[in-house]
């Protein structure tokens, strides 16, 4: 490799294929929970509250009690989020059309040394001078709150070692 | 393509290099409504983003096409 290749010291490579695999793990989880029906809302209130609550919640009508013990946080996804939901593209004329499924790697950056190894791996071993950028950051719901600050910047790049993965698929492909 | 995720509010600054890579013309951010995202860099972190592409594309009478409906091949 050429001198501008700063190479990520061993114990934070260690480090970032912890994060991805943490990355990886969290998405897996959000996408079971994703076809788990939500609790029904309670008609008692503080039936959420804990275990005595739910011995009140047994002497009432089936059906009610086995959602009690579901975890509070489960969260369900609209269905135009997920891949395969219905109402996916429905509003544009695409809807026909495959979805890009991301098959490279993700590097899920909390550090900033990490963060400034990282981008100059990046300007060293870019293979196009285009990138996808996004970026998010904690909505606040009270009326007239400071927003917050930008929490998480997404970057999407073209690497030549992913042009190597590209070539080597489509050599695999021609043979 | 690798997908680069930058948790700045976990991270004691601003990453220096991260901002040069922002702020440097060469290298062509896309995005949907990146002017946004460019004047909201500029409040926080003082980052002056340089050589950006809109991709939300400026179709009047119509509704603005969605990340989501951009990202569809």
């Amino acid at each position: 490799m050429d001198g501008e290749c700063v190479s990520l010291p061993a114990r934070l490579q260690r480090h970032e294929t912890a994060r991805t695999a943490e990355l990886r793990e969290s998405i897996a989880l959000m996408l079971s929970l994703r076809d788990a029906e939500d609790p029904p809302a309670p008609d008692v209130p503080g039936a959420f509250r804990g275990t005595e609550a739910s011995g009140a919640q047994e002497d009432k009508e089936n059906g009610a009690t086995t959602a009690v013990s579901a975890p509070l946080h489960q969260r369900k996804l609209p269905r135009w989020m997920t891949a395969d939901g219905e109402g996916a593209g429905e509003e544009s004329n695409t809807s026909a059309l495959p979805y890009y499924v991301h098959a490279g790697p993700v590097h899920y950056i909390t550090d900033v040394d990490v963060a400034n190894d990282w981008v100059r791996r990046i300007r060293a071993h870019i293979g196009t001078t285009l990138m996808g950028f996004d970026m998010e950051w904690r909505v606040v719901f009270r009326k007239g709150a400071e927003p917050r600050k930008t929490a998480l910047i997404q970057i999407a790049v073209r690497l030549l070692a992913d042009e190597d993965l590209v070539i080597n698929h489509l050599k695999s492909l021609s043979n | 393509m690798s997908v680069f995720l930058f948790q700045i509010s976990a991270m004691v600054e601003f990453p220096e290099q991260l901002k040069q890579l922002l702020e440097d013309p060469v290298f062509v951010k896309l995005g949907v409504n990146i002017v946004g995202d460019m004047r909201r860099l500029e409040n926080d972190y003082n980052v002056e983003m340089r050589g950006f592409k809109e991709l939300q594309m400026p179709r009047t009478g119509e509704r603005k096409m969605s990340l989501q409906a951009l990202t569809q091949k």
